[in-house]
């Protein structure tokens, strides 16, 4: 029980986090928003999500959890990728101006 | 007297080098014969690669860290463009020393006077007895794929010798800094109708270059990175 009331808060936290914490992309606030609602959900008990799973069109409320965490999973993994190709191209961007500016200046000096 | 030998000033020699310190000093030395205006881009290398050349009359562009060949190339391109007014034309060459310098000689003489923008060099018109079977195979699989992608017809997509003019770099713009460079390169050619031409160039391959040169299996990374390039 103590656990339950433990991660309830925690989930209740993160909800009304996600209300009020400025994003820089709304992605992020959807993940916080749905995953902390799933986390209610789950933590009120199986009937609950039993509930829902049968208005969606999902088995039971296990299947329905199983398929969520799938999705988030792909859709994790891909925008991290993404996001890395992202970084690693402004990295390659960024070394390659700095290299070039070095040598001109060493010309300059050797110029000199 | 010795017999000097006029340097070629106007036709810039970009090259890439990635730890290669036991052979670059003997690269460039063999270019200095010839060439005026050498650019080495040292890629992030952990060896003495930098150290080997310092002394050399050359131009030394040093990546912090290992951005890839086709990074090398584009930051070479940039800052000859920006900087070198003179330079008419480009020539990459590997640091490995498998090209033959004479080819470089050949490909510059032909951006001096023809009329094509890139001068693509083949291992296979001519001297595809020197690669070994298995990655000839897969050079071969990897030029078929590229040509029937874009239509460019090479039959060696992937050689590091090469020669564009620099009204062609101008126009081509290259985003990716792994070996896959060559086939966007070459998807280039193809977007901005560029003249381009084949010829023959020697490969030696030493224990050294084989050792340095391409995995075999980069050819599927190749391939896989022409899917992503094909929209």
């Amino acid at each position: 029980m103590v656990y339950k009331v433990f991660f309830l808060i925690i989930f209740t936290f993160l909800f009304v986090y996600s209300l009020i914490r400025p994003f820089a992309n709304i992605y992020s606030r959807l993940f916080l928003f749905f995953g902390s609602i799933a986390g209610i959900i789950s933590l009120l008990g199986s009937k609950y999500a039993n509930l829902i799973a049968g208005y969606i069109g999902v088995e039971n409320g296990s299947y329905l959890y199983l398929y969520i965490g799938l999705v988030t999973i792909f859709m994790f993994i891909f925008y991290s990728m993404n996001k890395n190709t992202q970084l690693e191209d402004s990295i390659a961007k960024l070394v390659r101006e700095l290299a070039i500016v070095r040598t001109v200046h060493e010309r300059k000096i050797d110029k000199k | 007297m010795m017999n000097q030998i006029e340097k070629i000033k106007n036709i810039y020699i970009v090259v890439p080098a990635h730890n290669e310190g036991l052979v670059i000093k003997s690269t460039i030395q063999s270019l200095e014969e010839h060439f005026e205006n050498i650019v080495v881009v040292n890629d992030g290398s952990t060896d003495n690669t930098a150290q080997e050349i310092s002394n050399l009359n050359i131009t030394l562009i040093n990546h912090s860290i290992n951005l890839g060949v086709g990074a090398a190339i584009q930051t070479a391109f940039k800052f000859i463009l920006d900087n070198c007014e003179d330079a008419t034309g480009i020539i990459t060459f590997d640091a490995d020393g498998q090209h033959d310098v004479k080819d470089a000689c050949e490909i510059s003489k032909m951006l001096l006077s023809g009329d094509e923008d890139i001068i693509f060099g083949s291992r296979f018109l001519g001297y595809q007895d020197n690669i070994p079977v298995i990655k000839r195979m897969v050079l071969k699989t990897v030029a078929k794929i590229t040509s029937l992608m874009t239509s460019v017809n090479l039959s060696d997509a992937h050689n590091g010798l090469k020669g564009f003019k620099v009204s062609a770099i101008k126009k081509i713009n290259l985003e990716i800094n792994s070996y896959a460079y060559e086939s966007e390169l070459i998807m280039q050619v193809q977007k901005n109708n560029l003249l381009y031409r084949e010829i023959s160039t020697n490969i030696s391959y030493s224990d050294y270059s084989k050792k340095k040169g391409q995995k075999l299996s980069n050819g599927l990374i190749i391939i896989e990175d022409l899917l992503k390039l094909w929209r």
